[in-house]
Order: structure tokens, then C-alpha cells, then sequence
């Protein structure tokens, strides 16, 4: 490979890296919640490492751990695991085609890597290069795990002096994160509808607490979406 | 919990994002699917963020004090103008954290 092929791709990997911070930052707080949590009711520290390390995924461990300490059986966690995680079938669809033909080794440490974060930062930069970039999939879904376990050894070490959550609104930092990787991207009308379609039906399915709210308000944005895009044919 | 529990539970949220990857799995998704599915990172961030940003908005002054609400839309409004997502996360992050303090 000749020297103008490889600095693209340096810079690539190094955008991936700078691309995914933001949204690794925004979860530092969660990640040391989640330790702290997890010494709380009652994990070991090494379970409660091997949670963030295999499970990787946030939202997930959280409820997991809660439902733990509210004494819940087996098939209530497992249950809610599968609930929260089932937006991850959309994320896994959407790569699909850029996953075909992968070596398996690939194709399975990209989809341990495939957050919300990973997908949305990856997504943003296919719809820019035009391409699908393996190694920026990667890389950032690598950054992100990495921030992701350390936050949590935080927590695991900070143990049970964390204050509680509600009091911090940290779930803002979160919404402010995915609303920084929305809005820039909204270039047509019919991503605009999709998306305030999706925002509307998930407030309202939140109030209602319809089950399943957040993949269902999705799915009927992108309905929309896709309807519109059709049509302006 | 046990190692089991967690090991479960790994498995299950890697199965969801594998799923799709399996070369065996009979689904061709084509260019109508692909289209339909550009959709679901705006479409799912947004539904993550909207709950959060909007869930407790009162159409009444109550909104004027309400610090998810008004650190939200100064978010979007920051989105709009500045495209360095960093720079919009912490000023935003910074304004949520000053309101909840102030208000």
C-alpha cells in the first residue's frame, strides 16, 4: 500500500477514536453507576466486572442489577435483558449487508462492539464516506469498550459510596449525546418527519408505558420515514 | 448473581447483535429494506432522547424551570449551529447541570 492509501486510513482510525469520545464521556457516569450497583446488591467484584467486559451493554446491566436487588428470578432478568437489547436486531439488519463476506472474526467482534454509540458514530460516517469502514467500526466500538470497563473498575472500587441516581439527572447526558449525533444529520424532509414522528410516539408511549416503547416508537418513525422517502420518488 | 446468570445474559445480548451477520440466516434485505432501515439511527436515538428531553413537560410555567427540558433544546439549538459534537455535548451538559443547580 502506498503512502497516500494509508493516510486516509490512519486518519480514519483516528477519527473513530475522536468521533466515539463524546459519547464515551456521556457514559463515564453511567459505567461507575453500574459498579458501584453491582457491589451494592451484592455481586463480586470480579462478577461485577465480567458483567461490563461480556454483557457490554448499559442499559441492560442496569436493569438487570435493579431487578436483581429487588430479589427478581432468573427468567425476569433474562426477560428484561432480551426486551432492552432487542433494539440491537435493528442495528445488527442495518449492517448486514456490510457484515456479508466479513471473516467470522470479524463479523463477531463487530457485532460484541455493536452499541448505540458504536452504530450511531459508524452510521454517521458510512452515510459521509459513502462506504461502510470496518476498521472505524472497529476501533471506535473498541474505544467505547474500553471507557466502558474502566468506568465501571471505578465504580466497582468506589463500591457503595455513590449517591443516588435520580438526583443527578444523568440521563441527560445521554439525551444530549444522541441529540448532537441527530440533529447535524438531518438533511431531508423525510428523516426530519421520521424523526419527530419517533419523538412524539416515544413520549407518548413513555406516559402511557406501553411495553416495548422505545423499539415501537422507532419502528413507527421509520415507517413514516420510509413512506415519505418513497413517495418524493 | 451467578457466573451463569451473566454469562446468559452475554449471550443473549450478543445474539441480538449478531443475529443479522449469520450468512445462513434466509433473509435478503434488499434496496427497499436498506432504505427503510437508514432510518433507524435517527429514528432510535431519537426515541432514547425524547422521553428524557420532553417526558415531563407540563405546557405551563412549569417548563420554564424545568432543566432536562431547557438544557434539551438548548442541545438542538447547539446541534444546529456548532457540528463538533463534543463542544455541544459539554456546553449543553455544563447548562443542565447550572440550571439544576440554580433552579
Amino acid at each position: 500500500m502506498s503512502t497516500e492509501q494509508a493516510q486516509p486510513v490512519r486518519s480514519i482510525k483516528l477519527a473513530a477514536f475522536f468521533d466515539i469520545l463524546p459519547l464515551s464521556i456521556a457514559v463515564i457516569p453511567w459505567g461507575i453507576l453500574c459498579g458501584s450497583l453491582a457491589i451494592q446488591v451484592g455481586l463480586s467484584p470480579l462478577q461485577s466486572q465480567l458483567m461490563s467486559l461480556l454483557v457490554f451493554a448499559g442499559a441492560a446491566q442496569l436493569s438487570a442489577l435493579t431487578l436483581t436487588g429487588a430479589s427478581a428470578g432468573i427468567a425476569t432478568i433474562l426477560g428484561s435483558t432480551a426486551v432492552i437489547s432487542s433494539r440491537h436486531l435493528l442495528y445488527s439488519a442495518t449492517f448486514r449487508s456490510h457484515a456479508m463476506g466479513l471473516p467470522l472474526h470479524h463479523k463477531m467482534l463487530m457485532a460484541f462492539l455493536l452499541t448505540d454509540e458504536m452504530f450511531a458514530v459508524t452510521e454517521n460516517k458510512r452515510k459521509e464516506l459513502g462506504y461502510f469502514p470496518l476498521y472505524y467500526a472497529l476501533i471506535s466500538g473498541a474505544t467505547f469498550y474500553a471507557i466502558w470497563n474502566l468506568s465501571t473498575l471505578a465504580g466497582i472500587v468506589a463500591g457503595t459510596s455513590i449517591p443516588n441516581l435520580e438526583s443527578l439527572g444523568l440521563e441527560f447526558a445521554i439525551a444530549a449525546t444522541f441529540i448532537a449525533m441527530v440533529v447535524p444529520n438531518i438533511q431531508s424532509s423525510p428523516v426530519l418527519v421520521a424523526v419527530l414522528v419517533s419523538a412524539c410516539c416515544a413520549v407518548l408511549f413513555h406516559k402511557l408505558e406501553v411495553p416495548n416503547d422505545l423499539l415501537l416508537s422507532a419502528l413507527v418513525g421509520m415507517v413514516v420515514g420510509y413512506c415519505l422517502d418513497k413517495e418524493s420518488d | 448473581m451467578s457466573y451463569d446468570l451473566i454469562f446468559l445474559m452475554a449471550l443473549i445480548t450478543f445474539f441480538m447483535r449478531y443475529a443479522f451477520f449469520m450468512e445462513k440466516l434466509p433473509i435478503k434485505l434488499d434496496m427497499r429494506v436498506q432504505r427503510f432501515l437508514s432510518f433507524t439511527a435517527p429514528c432510535i436515538l431519537t426515541a432514547m432522547a425524547a422521553p428524557i428531553i420532553f417526558g415531563e413537560v407540563t405546557f405551563n410555567t412549569h417548563d420554564l424551570i424545568n432543566p432536562f427540558l431547557l438544557g434539551g433544546i438548548l442541545a438542538i439549538v447547539l446541534s444546529l449551529l456548532v457540528k463538533n459534537t463534543l463542544i455541544v455535548v459539554l456546553a449543553s451538559m455544563g447548562a443542565f447541570f447550572l440550571l439544576k443547580t440554580m433552579l
